[in-house]
């Protein structure tokens, strides 16, 4: 049945495909490309003279190496909540956005296991873990269930995508080298009925197995501080703590990349002003349900004082960290939630800001969560030099996180360039089922 | 009748403090094996010069007659000594903050100053208690929370009791740092600036050298010294006798020049052990600073003297 | 008038001339070392000669390290050298009789030993001797109606053979890892004019596995005989507890030693999540199969 303002799949097909860079493409692409030079000429550095080069010290013995980390390994979890739980609960709308969250999580999933060979004092000993692993050890855990995590997200990247690489191979020019790499990957779908019963059962099977696996990488990086005794991390709540932070960095992440791409991609007949409208829904929810959790962690030991916290609490609500603390909460929770309530802030422009305003606030918050639990120790800071007690990142520490940063950024960008960053199959199958959304 | 040039009296304390146990053999106390075997002359010959200024040719082979001890392997490293079990006790009423402690550790370590292995904290539990001098060393733990969380088994509970690491297999992490309540571990951020002779040394985990870049350090109760026979170096160098140290199996701790039984030490001075709360079970007891040797503030006085040489 | 200016210029040239020299002997690369020796012999081996080298240094003693010092018996001759020692960080060495020397040894009853430290550039030449007389300690230890007696005798050799020695201080010892506790409750038993010491054991100390303990008799620092050790392992300890913990699996052994549910239960996660994934990659080279299959129908 012929809707008269469905779109055709031909141009379904012309406006999805990846298009090179314009100018600012080329810009933005040259400014990651340069930021991740100068993170590894920092390396480098750090490599030849030693982590001596970072501020960090014996008392702040992670920095914002490991907070970065952390970090990534928070919004990597988009993947699986957009594309496995939207799925799996039939969530229509959510389709254009599935392949966005794949990629965010691919990179960024790449980048926390990069940044995290850098934080190693010796990282050419990386094989050691394999060699002499042992099981006990809740960072063999994390590196077990990370990787786990990557392949089954790149599986949940390339199975979804084979439907769409004959169109690519199509499209591109016969003998270059990327109609090669098109045709490597996906030459032999033919769209058989065989062949989609076969990748909708892979489909579906990912999408159960990937949510108990996402959850627990976080729970698991979460049980990497909460094994410990020390004030702030000694918590029983880290892992669901760790979740419901990790949710609501990636559906920030998200809404920055939806509004990127259809600013970038003129896509505004796929990501409509209602997807945004939603996300932003979705938003609040998660930042309520995130500040719910900062309540427990904070209010309940605040209520306590016990001796150690005392020191470590105070920090942050009123000493070294208050600034970063109060800003982290307001700008990355309480605003986005005022804001989103209203239907006028649930606009495409003010979601991207409040979408980074959630991000930048959520890398900040991983920051408190990783230092200031190591500055407030159980024996007195005392009989060290007057640096040991501080901690502020060297001109390398940040050269290398924005770098990583950058690095997956350009990962995301790049796939942009030569994939179609929305589903071009699923699309034409949903237009012609009547599921798009008129703007 | 004694012929020597001085006086022997007051060499015994020098021999006392310079931590050989009187009596004992510097074999290895373990195996009580005999080291001593039937040298071989090898004809090359060696010239001495004696006092009186003639020469003395001696046969090289009986230059050093005695074998060196052999090197331990990796394997038994990580094994520790058998049935023996470190303990140390430190006594708060008579620490003065001299830091002698610290400097023979850092010397016979190679430790920089900003990284003490042994700690001395100004201690004061709340408002109206007294204020003290703390030395804090690795504890040693029964149930260590680094060794817990260490990826690689770089760092090791022996069955010694000793705590060890392996710097030749730590990935530099830094995981056991954040794990250790009583903040006793450090990182070697920089390359160490050592002589080469030094650098090139084969690590062993019982000397705890030579330090390397990247990986973490921390006290390691000198099991190299116990194997000779000798008390860890902070024990030797400490003028007023605050570390005990000794074998809980035979329930004998010493400082140098008391020995006590360790039972008796503990019930009749009440010690007790750091952050007993944490379920660590950690090998250091302390004996709480009662009838002090010395009053707090003879403490601060080490710490002007730093501040002026600075 | 002239000659006591006279005079002044002697006295002040003298003057001069010794502060010069005293300023001399400063620059003088070599310092004053100070040798000492100690002798140690325990029950029948032959004897150890501990040398501890110290410097003046700022109006205190300081320990010397890696100072190269000859030992000899009786005389500096190549047949009297012993070998020599350097010593360690704390300033002292110790070496003990080479085997060679047994027989000479066994016969001597009075020996000197020699320390010298010759043709070191930071030091001068320096020399120290020890003059001692053999002498032995006999130790018994023998259990009564459940009375444990420790009784040591101390005997000096003489041409006429073994004679006791009274009014010198024994020190009764139990044996430990680094020192040696009293056995008794004194710290110094005086012998009496037969040479010998009895006292009471009473105390319970931990031993080996078979409860056994090593109880010493020592004569510390004496002038005449050195320092003697005489030691005999004897069951009067309590049997040690083995401790089997370090063989037992926990979180904190290596890793083959995890315990058994960090084995089965992670274990069980990782296989069933891996063998899914193995179980997509089939699909997904099913997938592929189908597709030159039907490439090759289509042909």
């Amino acid at each position: 049945m012929n809707n008269t303002t469905s779109i055709s799949a031909d141009k379904i097909t012309s406006d999805l495909l990846p298009k090179p860079f314009g100018r600012p493409g080329k810009i933005w692409t040259s400014v990651l490309i340069v930021l991740c030079l100068i993170g590894g000429i920092a390396y480098f550095r750090q490599l030849q003279q030693g982590l001596v080069v970072t501020g960090m010290r014996d008392y702040a013995s992670w920095g914002i190496y490991i907070s970065n980390f952390v970090f990534f390994v928070a919004i990597s979890l988009v993947g699986s909540l957009i594309s496995a739980i939207f799925r799996l609960t039939n969530v229509g709308w959510s389709t254009p956005l599935t392949r966005i969250a794949e990629i965010i999580a691919v990179s960024a999933i790449l980048f926390a296991s990069l940044i995290i060979i850098v934080d190693m004092g010796r990282p050419e000993r990386l094989f050691n873990l394999m060699l002499h692993g042992r099981l006990q050890s809740p960072i063999v855990w994390d590196v077990i269930v990370i990787t786990t995590y990557l392949v089954l997200s790149l599986l949940f990247l390339y199975i979804p995508m084979l439907p769409d690489l004959p169109i690519l191979i199509k499209k591109s020019k016969l003998g270059s080298g990327l109609n090669k790499m098109y045709s490597f990957l996906g030459s032999f779908w033919k769209g058989t009925q065989a062949q989609y019963k076969l990748s909708n059962k892979a489909v579906l099977i990912i999408t159960i197995i990937i949510i108990p696996v996402a959850l627990a990488i976080h729970t698991v990086t979460s049980w990497l501080f909460a094994t410990t005794y020390r004030p702030g991390w000694d918590s029983t709540n880290f892992g669901a703590y760790f979740v419901s932070g990790a949710f609501l960095v990636g559906a920030g992440g998200v809404v920055v990349a939806m509004y990127v791409f259809r600013k970038a991609y003129k896509l505004e007949a796929y990501i409509t002003e209602r997807h945004f409208d939603r996300m932003g829904k979705i938003l609040v929810m998660l930042a309520l349900l995130y500040l719910y959790f900062n309540i427990n962690e904070y209010l309940v030991p605040a209520f306590k004082m016990k001796k150690a916290e005392e020191h470590h609490l105070m920090g942050l609500f009123s000493g070294e960290f208050s600034m970063i603390f109060w800003s982290a909460i307001l700008i990355g929770m309480v605003i986005p939630v005022i804001v989103l309530l209203f239907p006028k802030g649930r606009k495409p422009r003010t979601m991207f800001v409040m979408g980074l305003f959630v991000v930048v606030g959520a890398w900040f918050k991983r920051f408190l969560i990783v230092t200031p639990t190591l500055l407030s120790p159980f024996l007195p800071m005392y009989d060290v030099p007057e640096n040991y007690m501080h901690y502020w990142p060297t001109w390398e520490e940040w050269s290398i996180t924005v770098g990583s940063l950058a690095g997956a950024l350009l990962i995301i960008t790049l796939f942009a360039r030569y994939f179609p960053i929305i589903p071009i199959h699923e699309t034409i199958e949903e237009s012609a089922n009547n599921k798009i959304e008129q703007l | 009748m004694i012929n020597n040039k001085f006086p022997r009296r007051s060499f015994f304390k020098e021999i006392l403090v310079a931590g050989l146990a009187t009596g004992c053999h510097s074999k290895d106390p373990f195996t009580e094996k005999a080291l001593q075997e039937e040298i071989q002359a090898s004809g090359e010959m060696v010239q001495l010069l004696s006092t009186t200024g003639e020469i003395i040719e001696v046969d090289k082979a009986f230059l050093k007659p005695l074998e060196e001890i052999p090197s331990i392997s990796q394997t038994a490293e990580r094994m520790g000594i058998e049935g023996k079990k470190f303990v140390m006790v430190i006594d708060l009423s008579r620490c003065r903050n001299l830091k002698r402690c610290q400097e023979a550790c850092n010397h016979a370590h190679f430790v920089s100053d900003a990284q003490n292995w042994i700690k001395i904290y100004s201690m004061q539990d709340a408002e109206n208690t007294a204020p003290y001098w703390q030395p804090t060393t690795c504890m040693h733990c029964d149930e260590p929370p680094c060794v817990k969380v260490c990826p690689v088994d770089a760092t090791f509970k022996r069955q010694d009791g000793i705590v060890g690491i392996d710097a030749d297999r730590c990935i530099g992490c830094r995981f056991c740092m954040a794990a250790c309540p009583y903040s006793t571990r450090v990182f070697n951020w920089e390359k160490p600036i050592l002589p080469p002779e030094v650098l090139k040394m084969k690590y062993s985990s019982e000397t705890s050298c030579p330090p390397r870049a990247g990986t973490v350090s921390k006290c390691d109760f000198c099991p190299d010294m116990a194997r000779k026979g000798e008390l860890p170096h902070c024990v030797s160098a400490c003028p007023n006798g605050v570390f005990y140290f000794g074998d809980l199996n035979e329930d004998v701790v010493t400082n140098g020049s008391e020995t006590v039984r360790f039972s008796d030490l503990i019930r009749d001075r009440s010690g007790y052990r750091l952050m007993e709360e944490m379920g660590t079970k950690p090998n250091v007891y302390y004996l709480p600073p009662v009838d002090r040797l010395f009053p707090y503030e003879k403490g601060l006085e080490t710490e002007e003297e730093g501040t002026e040489n600075e | 008038m002239k000659q006591s200016a006279y005079f002044t210029i002697i006295i002040v040239v003298f003057l001069l001339s010794t502060v010069g020299r005293l300023h001399a002997q400063d620059e003088n690369l070599q310092a004053p070392i100070r040798i000492a020796l100690a002798y140690y012999q325990t029950d029948e081996a032959l004897p150890l000669i501990k040398v501890t080298a110290s410097t003046k240094k700022n109006k205190k003693f300081v320990p010397v390290p890696g100072a190269e010092v000859n030992l000899f018996i009786n005389e500096e001759t190549v047949e009297g050298f012993m070998g020599r020692v350097t010593t360690h960080d704390q300033g002292s060495a110790s070496m003990t009789l080479p085997s060679k020397f047994k027989t000479r040894w066994d016969s001597l009853i009075s020996f000197k030993f020699i320390g010298t430290v010759t043709g070191n550039k930071q030091f001068e030449d320096q020399a120290a001797e020890i003059e001692l007389t053999k002498a032995r300690i006999t130790l018994s230890l023998t259990e009564e109606d459940s009375i444990r007696t420790i009784k040591a005798s101390l005997h000096t050799y003489t041409d006429s053979g073994l004679v006791s020695v009274p009014e010198t201080d024994l020190l009764l010892v139990v044996s430990r890892l680094l020192s040696d506790i009293g056995a008794g409750e004194e710290e110094f038993y005086t012998t009496d004019e037969n040479g010998e010491v009895s006292i009471p054991f009473v105390y319970k100390f931990p031993g080996d596995g078979a409860g056994n303990i090593l109880i010493g008799a020592k004569v510390e620092d004496h002038e005449l005989y050195g320092n003697l050790k005489a030691t005999q392992k004897i069951p009067w300890g309590s049997p040690m507890k083995a401790d089997h913990s370090f063989a037992k699996r926990s979180l904190w052994a290596t890793r083959d030693k995890t315990p058994i549910w960090l084995l089965i239960f992670p274990n069980l996660l990782i296989i069933g999540v891996w063998g899914t994934i193995i179980y997509l990659i089939n699909l997904v080279l099913k997938i592929r199969k189908l597709g030159k299959t039907s490439d090759i129908s289509n042909n």
